[in-house]
């Protein structure tokens, strides 16, 4: 018996233990080389089994994996898979060219981190955020665990099948995917429907009210209800809209906070705005 | 004091799984950290609201790439504790959660900076002597004491030294700024908003924003209808690229390159 060739049982063995790896694999990340120590670390179990006839080819498969790498964490399964699935090759194959093994992750990084940081970072986590919070502003434990949940149930399948596919169809996966416009079709989609989701949420959780009323005594009517008869949620609108004429003009993060909180604070003592 | 101070440091080491255990989980939202602080303080129910309140607050921190735009773990223990332990709520929650994150971020940089390189290189050593056993360890641990460890027991002193001082901090504070930052709250979605929409902004996808925003404004739709409409949009716009590309493949087939038949 040879044993060239990773037998299937072992393999399945060590891409689950590369796939709880994945996990951790932000325990050790650093600012130069990022995500590349959580990777070496999460392929070691995949990378023991592959090369435990020759340790030489292990050193430098680890050594490749300590390269400059970062990914939305979702996703990293996926490149793994593709990374062990291209090792096993490596091995086997003495005409295989390894250098090949971080192109691909240098190609995988920046497509598949704008898909997964747009997909799950924002629009699902923010669909799970609107389906939870009503509950969580009752107090009822159920919100924080609705929220919980409904994110990683699909994470974690996304993980899990991200592992198998890269895995399994490896460098095949990948030329599927430069070949159609996939991740463009798949990117686009998502911003559709985060736009939504977002659009959405605006009328709902941007909250500005003012106590200005105009006109006097018996007449007088209240500013916030003669703007919403024109626009629904006027005031929340425009606040979002000025925000982000601030963002796109690349105005610092922490002065538009502070400008926020201080129009808030100003807006208050004024009498112009009211929690 | 002791043991409750014990746990905050726990409960902020669960928070940081997020990146050591947990593989972003979200776990470290305030939405889902609050309860916990909650636990220990022993008032779960009010936790878990001025934990959704803190979400909202907070909704466009995101970490996108490198860049960590606030430390969620402290800003979301710290803040539910003390809004806890003085009563006030959400303004309580921004008014020690906002500037203490940004201490926390400080530690945090300086880790990465000084001390993280350590064991990276470290790392690089066993990689090249093939000691995956090593490496695995060193990772692990290494990098959990070195970049975690040290905001969660920031987190434990902030707490333990702050809980006294806190009701007294915000009792000098005049009612009106304490009412301005409730109002801050309400305002602090908006800047979250406008930052995912930034992210996602092209010309030919701000109409979906409008229907967004116009079906909740008008009909009142709930998020998760608004969610269903999307994806129903999202359908049909899927299901007529492909009828396209069919139409488009019968007339063009025969100009085509035969490297495009992958699949």
């Amino acid at each position: 018996m040879t044993t060239t060739k990773t037998s299937n049982a072992e393999m399945r063995k060590a891409l689950w233990s590369t796939f709880w790896r994945s996990f951790a694999a932000n325990a050790p990340w650093e600012l130069t080389r990022q995500e590349a120590t959580g990777y070496a670390f999460s392929m070691v179990p995949s990378l023991r089994v592959i090369y435990r006839d020759d340790p030489n080819g292990k050193a430098k498969a680890l050594q490749r994996h300590m390269q400059f790498f970062n990914i939305t964490n979702v996703l990293l399964p996926l490149v793994l898979g593709t990374s062990i699935a291209m090792e096993e090759e490596n091995h086997q194959n003495p005409n295989f060219d390894p250098e090949l093994i971080n192109n691909v992750k240098v190609s995988l990084m920046g497509p598949l981190s704008a898909i997964g940081d747009s997909m799950f970072l924002t629009t699902w986590r923010v669909i799970c955020m609107g389906l939870a919070i009503g509950l969580c502003q009752q107090g009822n434990i159920l919100g924080p665990i609705l929220f919980m949940a409904s994110y990683n149930i699909v994470t974690i399948a996304v993980r899990w099948f991200g592992l198998k596919i890269g895995y399994e169809e490896g460098t095949k996966f990948i030329q599927r995917v430069s070949d159609s416009n996939i991740i463009q079709s798949i990117s686009d989609k998502a911003a559709i429907l985060g736009m939504m989701v977002v659009g959405a949420m605006i009328p709902t959780y941007v909250v500005l009210n003012s106590p200005i009323k105009i006109g006097t005594g018996k007449a007088a009517i209240s500013l916030v209800k003669t703007l919403d008869q024109i626009v629904p949620s006027m005031l929340p609108l425009i606040a979002t809209l000025i925000v982000l004429w601030m963002v796109r003009k690349k105005w610092k993060v922490s002065w538009i906070l502070v400008i926020i909180v201080a129009f808030s604070i100003i807006g208050t003592w004024l009498h112009i705005l009211a929690p | 004091m002791l043991v409750k101070t014990l746990l905050i440091g726990i409960v902020s080491l669960v928070g940081y799984s997020e990146y050591f255990l947990t593989g972003a989980s979200m776990i470290f939202r305030p939405i889902a950290l609050a309860p916990l602080v909650g636990l220990v303080m022993g008032n779960v129910g009010e936790a878990i609201k001025v934990g959704a309140a803190m979400e909202l607050a907070y909704i466009g921190v995101v970490e996108v790439g490198i860049s960590t735009p606030q430390d969620m773990v402290s800003a979301s223990v710290l803040g539910t504790a003390f809004a806890l332990s003085t009563g006030k709520g959400i303004s309580a929650a921004l008014t020690f959660g906002l500037p203490l994150s940004m201490l926390v971020l400080i530690v945090q940089n300086v880790m990465y900076i000084f001390v993280a390189p350590i064991y990276v290189n470290k790392m690089d050593e066993y990689a090249k002597e093939g000691k995956d056993h090593q490496l695995s360890m060193l990772a692990f641990w290494g990098g959990t004491a070195v970049n975690f460890i040290p905001s969660a027991i920031f987190i434990m002193l902030a707490f333990y030294f702050g809980t006294g001082f806190s009701k007294q901090i915000i009792n000098a504070i005049p009612q009106f700024v304490q009412d301005g930052l409730v109002v801050a709250s309400g305002l602090l979605p908006a800047f979250g908003f406008a930052l995912l929409i930034q992210q996602m902004l092209r010309k030919d996808i701000v109409p979906y924003m409008i229907l967004g925003f116009a079906l909740t404004a008008y009909l009142k739709i709930p998020i998760i209808g608004i969610a269903i409409f999307g994806l129903v949009i999202v359908m049909i716009i899927y299901y007529n690229e492909v009828k396209m590309k069919k139409k488009f493949d019968s007339i063009g087939g025969g100009i085509d390159d035969d490297d495009d038949e992958n699949f």
